[in-house]
């Protein structure tokens, strides 16, 4: 074997260890949210938080609900889809909501929720 | 440069590799179903969230309660039973998710149908697969107002992905 085909090995296996350590961070992050209850709690949290939001629009005078979670979480709403997680990178529990004619976009690091309605709802 | 021999021992060694990837997810794919299905916890909040959606379907201003200077929950504004505005008072942004619903509406005026998240409410006959779908058939007696009161009845449908 010659010295460039050497190089493309190297590459090639420097490849495939790095695929194997993705692989291997992806099975034990999962193995534990799933051993831990962690991925219960996230999937938990979203929907309870997200059918508290739904709630709110019932309310035809103000209401203010504040809900705190037990650990802080990256909490997101995007294009409808409520994403509840520790992190970016974290696996996340989502809940699909209804809104309002307004869009609820928000994106906030919290363990504490503000959720209003006051002629229209917000969550901050 | 690679002589031919060389470009042939590198493709075979990428095609072995290949099919060691694919048995790697197979591999992780068997070891997560077997823990997932050890671990499986289910949240089935169908019901409740059907609740919820049919509470502000009837009590909130912005869907059908009829309003003057206050707002009567129960009673159905037929001016509001608009299927452009029941989609913006109950809006899924993703289509084909959430819930889909389908309003049937009998009073002493008339009969009037409309359907919200059309996506999935077109698919209430897999309302037989109730492992994956969330269903469920409620009756109101309701009040609509039409000019005055009139006495109606509205069945709610809904359909959910479970």
């Amino acid at each position: 074997m010659n010295k460039k085909s050497m190089t493309q090995h190297q590459f090639l296996y420097l490849f495939y260890i790095l695929f194997a350590v993705l692989i291997f961070v992806f099975l034990v992050n999962t193995l534990d949210d799933m051993h831990s209850g962690k991925g219960f709690g996230k999937e938990y949290f979203a929907r309870d938080v997200g059918m508290i939001i739904e709630s709110a629009y019932i309310g035809n005078g103000d209401l203010e609900v504040e809900y705190n979670f037990t650990e802080k979480f990256l909490v997101e709403i995007k294009d409808g889809v409520l994403l509840l997680r520790e992190s970016k990178q974290s696996s996340y529990g989502s809940y699909l909501i209804a809104e309002g004619e307004e869009d609820l976009d928000f994106e906030l690091i919290t363990n504490k929720l503000k959720i209003t309605n006051e002629r229209g709802v917000s969550v901050e | 440069m690679l002589n031919k021999k060389g470009v042939f021992k590198l493709s075979k060694e990428m095609l072995l590799w290949v099919a060691r990837i694919a048995i790697v997810f197979i591999v992780v794919f068997i070891i997560l179903s077997l823990f997932g299905s050890y671990f499986f916890r289910e949240i089935d909040v169908g019901e409740i969230q059907h609740y919820v959606l049919r509470e502000r379907l009837l009590l909130s201003e912005d869907c059908l309660a009829y309003e003057d200077e206050k707002v009567y929950g129960g009673i159905i504004d037929i001016n509001k039973f608009d299927e452009t505005r029941l989609n913006n008072c109950l809006r899924y942004r993703l289509p084909k998710g959430g819930v889909g619903i389908k309003l049937n509406l009998s009073y002493e005026g008339g009969e009037k149908e409309l359907e919200i998240n059309e996506g999935l409410s077109n698919k209430m006959d897999f309302c037989v697969d109730e492992k994956n779908f969330d269903c469920s058939d409620n009756n109101y007696y309701v009040l609509v107002y039409d000019g005055g009161l009139k006495k109606g009845n509205l069945n709610i449908q809904m359909i959910g992905i479970k």
